[in-house]
C-alpha cells in the first residue's frame, strides 16, 4: 500500500471514528449521571440537525448563534422530555426505562419524517467545500473541525465530573440513587441537567456531523457504532468513548480497503467481540466492586 | 313417488331462475352503480414513508380530476389506502384486508419492490387486477399474468441495457469503475449494467464494488477505484449515498464524469454536493424535472400545490408523479373497459394501450397482451448551474426485455 493511500485511510478512519466518539459521549454521560441507557440519544442528534437546518432556512442567524440555539432547544427538548416521560419512571425497573426511551426516539423519528420529507438536506457550515493536502492525503476541514470539537467535549467534560459539585453530584446519583437522596443531592435535578447536556451534546453533534452526511431523519442510526464504541470504551469512561469511537473508524475503514465495503460492519462487531474475550469491562472500564 | 320428486325438482327450479339474479347482473366486487372502489397500498410510515406518501398524494389527484370531469361513465373513484410500512408481511396483509374486506375492485400498489413482492402471489393467485406503479421488482411481470401490470417504472434489467448504452455510446467510456449499494435494487441495476456493458460491447467493468446502506464514508472504495483510472465513476444507489460519493470523489481528486442511478436524480444532491455534483448524469424515469416550465410541468405543479398547500419540505417527489401518471393510465383502461365492467374486461381495455399517457410529465405507457410492462423509456439528466437538465438522447438499440414474451 502506497504512503498516500495510507495515508488517506488513516484521516477516513478518524474522521469516521469521531462521528461515533461524539455520538458516544452522549451515551456515555447520560449513563454516568443517571445510570441509564438512553436509547434515544440517536434521535437527539437528528434533533439537533433539524432544530439548526429549520433555523438556517428560515432565519438570518449567524453559524456560531445558530449552534448555541440548537443545542439550548434540544437540551431543553431534553428536560421536557425527562420531566415528563421519565421521571415518573424513577422507580420502575431499569429495563422498562430503556424500553421508553427507545420508545422516545422512535416518536422522535417519525415525526420528523412525517414533517419533513425531503430525502436528506443540506446544513450549510462554515468549512464547506474546504480541505488540506497533507503528505499527498486530503482531508476535509469539516471532518478536523468534529474531532477537535470531540477532544474538547472529553476534556471539558472530565474536568467537569472531577472538579465541579454538579458533576461530582451526577456520579452520586449514578451509583447510588438513595445514597445520593440522602446526602442532599437533588436527584430530580441531577437527572434533568444529565439529559439537557447529554441532549445538547447529541445536538451539537448533529450539528457537525450534518454538513458531511446531509440531515436525514435515518442520522439516529449512528447509535449503534456509538454504542459499540461506548463498550470498547469501557461506558463509564469518557476518554474510553472516544478512544472507542476511534478504533472503531480505524476498524471499519481499513477493513473495507482490505476486504470490501460490505465488510466494514462485520470488522466493527468483530471488533467488539474481541476486545469483550479479552477485557470484559471494555478498554478503560472496570470490574464493579461491592461491600459485602 | 316419481310424480312428487319431478314436482319437487320443477318447483325448486322455477323458483331458483325467479329468486336468483341474472348473472349478467351481477356486479363485480368494488363496482357500484355510482363508485368504483380501488384498493391502494404504499408505505407512509417507517423509512420509505416519502416513497408512499408521495405515491399517494400524486394518485389523489389524479383521482380528484377523474372525479372532477365526470367520473368513469357516471361512477366516481373511490380509493381505500393501506399503509404498508414498507414492510412485505404487513403488504399482504394489506392487501389481503383489501380484497377479502373491502372487496375492492383492483390493487393500486406504491409502494418499493421489498414489499410488492410480498403481496405477488396472493393477488396472482387471487386473479386481482394489479397495477403496479413504483417497484421495479422482476416478479411484477415475470413470469407474464394477465393481471398484473408495471407503470412508470421500468425492469431492473431495461436499466441495465439503458446504463450501458449510455455509457458506451453517448459518454464514449470503456474504462467503467460501478460502485453500487448491496441491497435490492441498486445491485440489481448493478448486476444489469454489468451484464449488458459485456453482452452487447464487451466490456469488462475495471472493477466492481459495493456498500452497505447507510454508509457514510467510501474512502476506501474510492481509493480503489482512483486506482484504476476509469474514464466514468458509475454509482448506484439511494441519494443520501450519492451526496457523500460525489463529494468525497472530488476531495480525493477523482475528476472523472460520475454517473447514478434514477434515486440519485434529486434536487438534495445539488444542495448538499453543492458544485462537488457539477455534471453528475442520471436516469429520471419521467420526461420533465419538477422545476420544468413547460406548461404541463407548470399545470402539475399549480394543481399540486392547490390541493396540499401545507406540503412538507422535499415534496412534491418523483412518486408524486408516477402515482398521479399511473392512476390516470388505470382510469383509462376503466373508460375502455365499458359500462359493464368487469376484472377481465379492465384487464384487456388497459391491453389496448398504446403509448398512452396524461400529459408531459409523465412517460408513455404501452400494454399488449403478450407483456404488461408499460414503460421502457428513461430520460437522461446532468447537473449544469446548479439544476437537472435534461439530456437529448435517445437509446439506438431496441430492447430485449420483452424478448422472453414474445416466444
Amino acid at each position: 500500500m502506497q504512503f498516500d493511500v495510507f495515508l488517506q485511510l488513516v484521516f477516513a478512519s478518524l474522521s469516521t471514528g469521531s462521528i461515533y466518539a461524539l455520538v458516544a459521549l452522549g451515551l456515555v454521560l447520560a449513563f454516568k449521571g443517571t445510570g441509564l441507557l438512553n436509547f434515544a440519544q440517536g434521535e437527539f442528534v437528528a434533533l439537533g440537525a433539524y432544530f439548526a437546518l429549520f433555523l438556517s432556512l428560515y432565519t438570518d442567524l449567524s453559524y456560531p448563534l445558530v449552534v448555541l440555539l440548537t443545542v439550548l432547544a434540544t437540551a431543553l427538548v431534553g428536560i421536557v422530555i425527562e420531566r415528563a416521560l421519565l421521571r415518573p419512571l424513577i422507580k420502575a425497573p431499569a429495563f422498562t426505562v430503556v424500553i421508553v426511551t427507545l420508545a422516545i426516539g422512535l416518536m422522535i423519528r417519525n415525526a420528523l419524517r412525517i414533517g419533513w420529507q425531503e430525502t436528506v438536506s443540506n446544513l450549510p457550515s462554515p468549512f464547506d467545500g474546504m480541505s488540506w493536502a497533507i503528505g499527498g492525503a486530503r482531508i476535509n476541514l469539516q471532518y478536523l473541525w468534529i474531532i477537535g470539537a470531540s477532544l474538547l467535549l472529553v476534556l471539558l467534560l472530565v474536568l467537569f465530573f472531577r472538579l465541579t459539585r454538579t458533576g461530582k453530584a451526577m456520579r452520586a446519583v449514578a451509583q447510588n440513587q438513595t445514597a445520593a437522596r440522602l446526602m442532599g443531592v437533588p436527584v430530580g435535578g441531577v437527572f434533568s441537567l444529565t439529559f439537557a447536556i447529554s441532549a445538547g451534546m447529541g445536538a451539537l453533534a448533529g450539528i457537525l456531523v450534518a454538513p458531511l452526511t446531509g440531515v436525514e431523519a435515518q442520522m439516529g442510526d449512528v447509535l449503534i457504532k456509538a454504542f459499540v464504541a461506548a463498550i470498547i470504551g469501557g461506558f463509564y469512561s469518557l476518554p474510553g468513548a472516544v478512544v472507542g469511537g476511534l478504533i472503531i473508524g480505524l476498524a471499519e475503514t481499513f477493513g473495507g480497503a482490505f476486504f470490501g465495503g460490505t465488510f466494514k460492519n462485520v470488522f466493527a462487531f468483530a471488533l467488539l467481540i474481541l476486545v469483550l474475550l479479552v477485557r470484559p469491562n471494555g478498554l478503560f472500564g472496570r470490574a464493579e466492586i461491592r461491600r459485602v | 313417488m316419481v310424480g312428487f320428486l319431478r314436482g319437487f325438482a320443477t318447483a325448486t327450479l322455477a323458483a331458483a331462475v325467479v329468486l336468483l339474479p341474472p348473472l349478467a347482473a351481477v356486479a363485480e366486487p368494488g363496482v357500484a352503480d355510482d363508485t368504483i372502489t380501488i384498493g391502494a397500498y404504499g408505505p407512509i410510515t417507517g423509512p420509505a414513508a416519502f416513497v408512499g406518501l408521495g405515491g399517494r398524494a400524486g394518485m389523489e389527484l389524479a383521482v380528484e380530476e377523474i372525479n372532477a370531469a365526470g367520473g368513469i361513465h357516471g361512477r366516481k373513484i373511490e380509493v381505500i389506502f393501506e399503509d404498508d410500512g414498507f414492510s412485505p408481511t404487513t403488504a399482504l396483509a394489506a392487501v389481503k384486508k383489501l380484497v377479502d374486506q373491502d372487496e375492492v375492485f383492483m390493487i393500486f400498489g406504491v409502494s418499493g419492490s421489498n414489499p410488492t413482492v410480498g403481496t405477488i402471489d396472493f393477488l396472482k393467485e387471487r386473479n386481482i387486477p394489479t397495477y403496479v406503479s413504483i417497484a421495479s421488482a422482476p416478479p411484477v411481470t415475470h413470469p407474464f399474468h394477465q393481471y398484473m401490470f408495471r407503470g412508470g417504472t421500468t425492469e431492473s434489467a431495461r436499466y441495465g441495457e439503458l446504463y450501458a448504452e449510455f455509457l458506451t455510446q453517448f459518454m464514449q467510456a470503456d474504462g467503467i469503475a460501478i460502485l453500487s449499494g448491496s441491497d435490492e435494487f441498486p445491485k440489481n441495476e448493478g448486476d444489469a449494467t454489468e451484464r449488458f456493458l459485456k453482452e452487447w460491447y464487451g466490456i469488462e467493468p475495471l472493477v466492481r464494488l459495493e456498500f452497505n446502506v447507510g454508509d457514510k464514508d467510501f474512502t476506501p472504495q474510492l481509493l480503489e477505484i482512483k486506482g484504476t483510472n476509469p474514464d466514468v465513476i458509475v454509482t448506484l444507489g439511494h441519494v443520501t449515498e450519492a451526496q457523500i460519493i460525489v463529494r468525497q470523489a472530488r476531495e480525493l481528486g477523482l475528476q472523472q464524469p460520475i454517473f447514478g442511478s434514477g434515486a440519485m436524480v434529486d434536487n438534495a444532491l445539488i444542495a448538499n454536493a453543492g458544485y462537488a455534483a457539477e455534471g453528475f448524469i442520471g436516469g429520471w424515469l419521467t420526461p420533465l424535472f419538477l422545476d420544468s416550465q413547460h406548461p404541463d410541468m407548470v399545470a402539475y405543479m399549480e394543481a399540486w400545490r392547490a390541493k396540499n398547500p401545507d406540503a412538507p419540505v422535499g415534496r412534491p417527489n418523483v412518486f408524486d408523479l408516477l402515482g398521479y401518471g399511473d392512476m390516470h393510465v388505470v382510469a383509462e383502461g376503466l373508460r375502455r373497459a365499458g359500462p359493464d365492467l368487469t376484472r377481465e374486461g379492465f384487464a384487456k381495455a388497459l391491453e389496448t394501450l398504446e403509448n398512452w399517457r396524461v400529459s408531459e410529465v409523465a412517460t408513455p405507457r404501452t400494454f399488449t397482451d403478450w407483456h404488461h410492462i408499460g414503460n421502457l423509456r428513461m430520460n437522461m439528466m446532468v447537473i449544469l448551474g446548479q439544476h437537472w437538465v435534461p439530456l437529448r438522447w435517445d437509446p439506438a438499440r431496441s430492447s430485449t426485455v420483452l424478448d422472453e414474451f414474445k416466444k
